[in-house]
């Protein structure tokens, strides 16, 4: 069987090396899908043709056509024709990037045009050999089975297969047409590029839609010439239509869109339109649900090639969000900045650290200058202008928090002293918190306000605090703070001195403890009633007993501290210690009792004598009456003397006697007092003996008379008759605490006057010491300061005959303090006594000058 | 003047530091009301006078040095020999406080400073139940 002439050129066509190499060439074949489209039209009407020409050859054995051809001379034209004729099909055939196969019925090769844009996979593939042994199974049973339908129909048979080809994927496509009873022929293309691109622009498809999806952008295209419209789902939803009803018309397209808009996307759309201007638009569209959407329209006109815009094309973004997160921005942006600015006496602040390059602001608010005066421009300038304004030693501790800041990220809290333009310190809080930026650079966003007012209310807190505390501690009475239980919670020094026990030891317990058991039914009842809110304070005389036992009386005032709620908090009490009170108040009863019953002597008498005169019974006993008036005439000068007395004292203890003071002769006030009581030293038989002191003293002469009077007086009184009083004076220095030691105790009088020469002495300390001593019965002990009291004569009814008050030394007692001297007495039962009498030296310089 | 009543005759001891009220209690009780006196011008003095004379009554002052009126009328009641005389007190203490002392006295009555030297007789013989 010989080859067919094109089988031979085809053949003569295919040099091993063009077939090697095939598969690099036949991408260059399908270019696009338009190309696939050109090629099939093409490539039909090619195979009508082949098929055309073998179809009039006979079924088995071929003929060779140049010998048909060239054996005809009687068609030399038509021969030529036919072989140029022929030569164009070739020389498309062989263009054709398809393996054209001519196979019997049987699956065996007849014809192989191979190509040298297909590659041979299969090394089987030559004339003779049969499908079964060429191509995988499979797909050969495939080819025999289309070839038997193509036979058997009469039609073509189009078929897609895949196959593992030396382990590529590949796709190819099969034409089986039937040529005769006998053959087919068989076009097979590689799809297997197509195929890629397919599913390339599949998953580009996907990507965009994808893409898209994501971006929540909406696509559109408008045809202009036709007036259609082409929308993406998205493009319906932003618009808030149903995607599977049709585009809406342009104007109802702008019933979507917010009034506001409507004009300048009309007018954009124009343009574009018109002048072929692409545009980029914020418009509002109103959802049916009535809700605002903000869209980024983007419209980009396509011209021909006049120039006239055909389409535009365009997308539409949802940005209500991104308008959401701008508007809350610059919302965020502006309250910032009007915080900074009206932060009052305060500004906030941003300070950038940056390696290499140190601390800068970035940005201050206007407070900045309300505050220190300094122009936020100014110190964004040049920064060290905070540290004119900063004390020094506030920097410096700023300056080592702002390090530590830097290195660890702490938060810098800080409050440091600033010197105002005027020279006022004032103070601010500083607090700002970094953060590291991805660049390395730190950043501090802070602020820093006036705190001057508030440190000088916490100084006046503090002063105020520190007064209550010091009056709280060291009030004379006792504070004591009780939780409505009753337990103390708090007490001050003098409650704890009061009661006893320790602060440690008082907090273990409650009042109740430390009340006398007679007085804790009435404190209770009090304090409950305090708490009901019955009564707002509580006032009760008590008694506490000691942690020593003692019962100490106290005068409780108490009243409930309360929330604003009015809930009892705390109750405050004061306690004073009313013991001193208690003994005035006995003293005070002790000396009207003694006054009254002192009053009440004298008239008892006065009055039982008159009583008894006026009956007349002694009319006819003159001697009997006259000594009923004697006693009358008595008890009344003792009773005017005890009137008098008991005046001066009190005028005296009252501070109602103006002592006169002035320098006077200690030797000129003996003698006055000595003249004073001479008659009554003679008519007692006793001796008076004195010696003048020649000094000067500072007092109330009369009042210094009157006391050394009084002591002379009481002395010849209680001397015997024959006996001697004597009056001495001397001076003496130091305190006359320790001058009143008992020197004269026992010694008798001599002692005294030898001693009595003038001392040299300090005058701050020195004194004029008078000495009355008397040959008296002498005074007990347990006596010796009593009898200085009022009333409390040794001898009531002995004092009471020589005329006394039982006032006379109290009186002398508090014109010798008034003079700021001291008197005591000292005695020796049975030898007599000695008063003695300190006032106040005064040297002589000094005489006459005060 | 209203006529007092029929007084017994009696024996009284007067005890009081004061001189002169003792002259004038014994003016009154003797020329007023006819009876006889003693006087004692301490509370020593009278618990002795006590003990050795026979008495109707004791008018005691309180305010008396050594031993005062409260002490003087313990040691008479703790004595069987004195303990049954009637004692009256006659004493210038008048406020509550003194009072309340005296209260806790067993005593037949209290007689205030000054007194009225013509009714004092009279006073005692009621507070005594010496009248008829």
């Amino acid at each position: 069987m010989g080859i067919p002439f094109y089988l031979q050129d085809w053949s003569s066509w295919l040099s091993p090396v063009v077939l090697a190499d095939a598969s690099c060439c036949y991408p260059l074949l399908l270019a696009g899908l338009l190309g696939l489209i050109v090629l099939v039209v093409v490539e039909t009407s090619l195979l009508a043709s082949i098929v055309t020409s073998w179809s009039r050859r006979p079924a088995v054995a071929l003929p060779k056509p140049e010998q048909d051809y060239l054996s005809d001379p009687t068609c030399t034209q038509t021969q030529e024709a036919l072989k140029q004729s022929e030569s164009f099909n070739r020389a498309i055939l062989n263009a054709l990037p398809d393996l054209i196969l001519r196979l019997r019925a049987d699956g065996t090769y007849l014809d192989i045009k191979p190509t040298t844009a297909f590659p041979t996979y299969f090394p089987n593939l030559r004339v003779g050999e049969n499908v079964r042994n060429v191509l995988p199974p499979p797909i050969a049973q495939q080819r025999l089975t289309m070839i038997a339908t193509a036979l058997q129909t009469g039609a073509m048979q189009v078929y897609e297969y895949p196959l593992t080809v030396q382990g590529q994927p590949l796709w190819q496509e099969a034409r089986i047409m039937p040529l005769n009873a006998e053959e087919v022929l068989v076009v097979v293309r590689d799809l297997t590029e197509r195929k890629r691109m397919e599913e390339a622009l599949r998953q580009s498809e996907a990507r965009l839609e994808l893409a898209q999806q994501v971006a929540q952008v909406g696509y559109w295209q408008f045809d202009v010439e036709q007036g259609t419209r082409l929308w993406s789902e998205l493009t319906f939803r932003h618009l808030g239509l149903d995607p599977t009803q049709p585009e809406p018309s342009w104007d109802e397209l702008l019933q979507i869109v917010h009034l506001n808009d409507r004009a300048t996307l009309q007018a954009s759309a124009e343009r574009a339109i018109t002048n072929g201007i692409p545009y980029a638009l914020d418009i509002r569209v109103v959802h049916p649900d009535g809700s605002i959407h903000y869209l980024e329209a983007r419209a980009e006109p396509l011209l021909n090639a006049q120039g006239q815009v055909t389409q535009l094309i365009g997308t539409l973004l949802d940005i209500t969000d991104r308008k959401g997160t701008e508007a809350a921005l610059q919302e965020r942006e502006a309250m910032l900045r009007a915080i900074g600015d009206n932060l009052p006496k305060g500004y906030i602040y941003q300070i950038v650290y940056e390696p290499g390059k140190g601390r800068y602001y970035t940005y201050l608010s206007a407070g900045i200058e309300r505050l220190l005066g300094l122009k936020p421009e100014a110190v964004l300038a040049n920064p060290q202008l905070m540290r004119q304004v900063g004390i020094a030693e506030d920097l410096v501790y700023a300056d080592q928090v702002v390090q530590e800041s830097l290195q660890n990220l702490t938060p810098i809290e800080l409050q440091m002293r600033n010197r105002t333009a005027e020279g006022q310190i004032q103070w601010s809080s500083i607090r700002s918190v970094p953060r590291r930026l991805p660049d390395g650079r730190i950043v501090w966003d802070g602020v820093e306000v006036d705190i001057t007012e508030l440190k000088q209310i916490e100084a006046a807190l503090r002063t105020s605090e520190e007064q209550f505390r010091r009056a709280f501690d060291d009030a004379p009475i006792g504070v004591s703070l009780v939780l409505p239980t009753g337990q103390f919670i708090k007490m001050n020094r003098r409650y704890c001195e009061l009661i006893g026990y320790s602060e440690a030891e008082l907090l273990e317990l409650t009042f109740a403890d430390v009340t006398h058991p007679d007085d804790q039914a009435a404190d209770l009842e009090g304090f409950r009633q305090l708490l009901a809110g019955e009564i707002q304070a509580f006032h009760m005389e008590k008694r506490y007993i000691t942690k020593q036992g003692d019962i100490v009386p106290v005068l409780l005032n108490t009243a409930m501290v309360r929330d604003e709620q009015g809930q009892p908090l705390y109750s405050i009490g004061h306690v004073q210690d009313i013991r001193e009170r208690r003994q005035i108040e006995r003293m005070k009863d002790e000396f009207i009792s003694v006054v009254s019953h002192e009053l009440r002597t004298p008239l008892t008498s006065i009055r039982g004598a008159l009583g008894i005169l006026e009956s007349g019974v002694f009319n006819t006993r003159s001697d009997k009456a006259r000594h009923m008036v004697q006693i009358a005439l008595n008890n009344s000068d003792r009773l005017v003397r005890l009137v008098n007395d008991i005046l001066t004292l009190e005028r005296l203890q009252s501070g109602k006697v103006a002592l006169v003071m002035e320098s006077c002769s200690v030797a000129e006030l003996m003698k006055q007092a000595i003249e004073s009581v001479q008659a009554l030293a003679d008519e007692a038989g006793i001796g008076l003996v004195w010696q003048p002191l020649v000094a000067q003293v500072w007092a109330a002469p009369d009042l210094v008379v009157q006391t050394l009077t009084n002591l002379l007086g009481n002395a010849i009184k209680f001397s015997p008759s024959g006996g001697s009083v004597w009056l001495s004076a001397e001076i003496r220095s130091g305190d006359w605490r320790t001058i009143g030691s008992p020197r004269g105790t026992g010694t008798g009088h001599s002692n005294l006057l030898n001693d009595s020469a003038p001392l040299s002495v300090s005058t701050a300390t020195s004194w004029v010491c008078f000495a009355v001593q008397d040959q008296g019965r002498g005074i007990p002990d347990h006596k010796l300061e009593l009898i200085f009291e009022p009333f409390q004569q040794v001898d009531v009814s002995d004092s009471r005959k020589k005329g006394g008050t039982g006032l006379g030394l109290a009186i002398c007692r508090n014109i010798v303090q008034q003079h700021g001297g001291r008197i005591w007495v000292e005695s020796t039962l049975g030898s007599g006594s000695t008063f003695f009498l300190t006032l106040p030296y005064q040297p002589e310089s000094n005489n006459g000058t005060a | 003047m209203e006529l007092p009543k029929r007084i017994l005759p009696k024996r009284i001891l007067i005890v009081d530091d004061e001189e002169d009220i003792r002259d004038v209690v014994q003016v009154a009780l003797e020329e007023f009301v006819g009876w006889q006196t003693c006087v004692a011008t301490s509370g020593l003095e009278g618990l002795y006078i006590a003990q050795q004379e026979t008495l109707d009554a004791i008018l005691l002052d309180i305010s008396m040095p050594d031993m005062d009126g409260f002490q003087l009328c313990e040691a008479l009641q703790a004595d069987p020999t004195t303990q049954l005389i009637p004692i009256i007190v006659l004493t210038a203490n008048v406020l509550p406080r003194d009072h309340r002392r005296l209260a806790d006295l067993n005593v037949a009555g209290i007689i205030t400073k000054p007194f009225n030297p013509l009714t004092i007789g009279q006073q005692v013989a009621e507070l005594l139940g010496w009248t008829d």
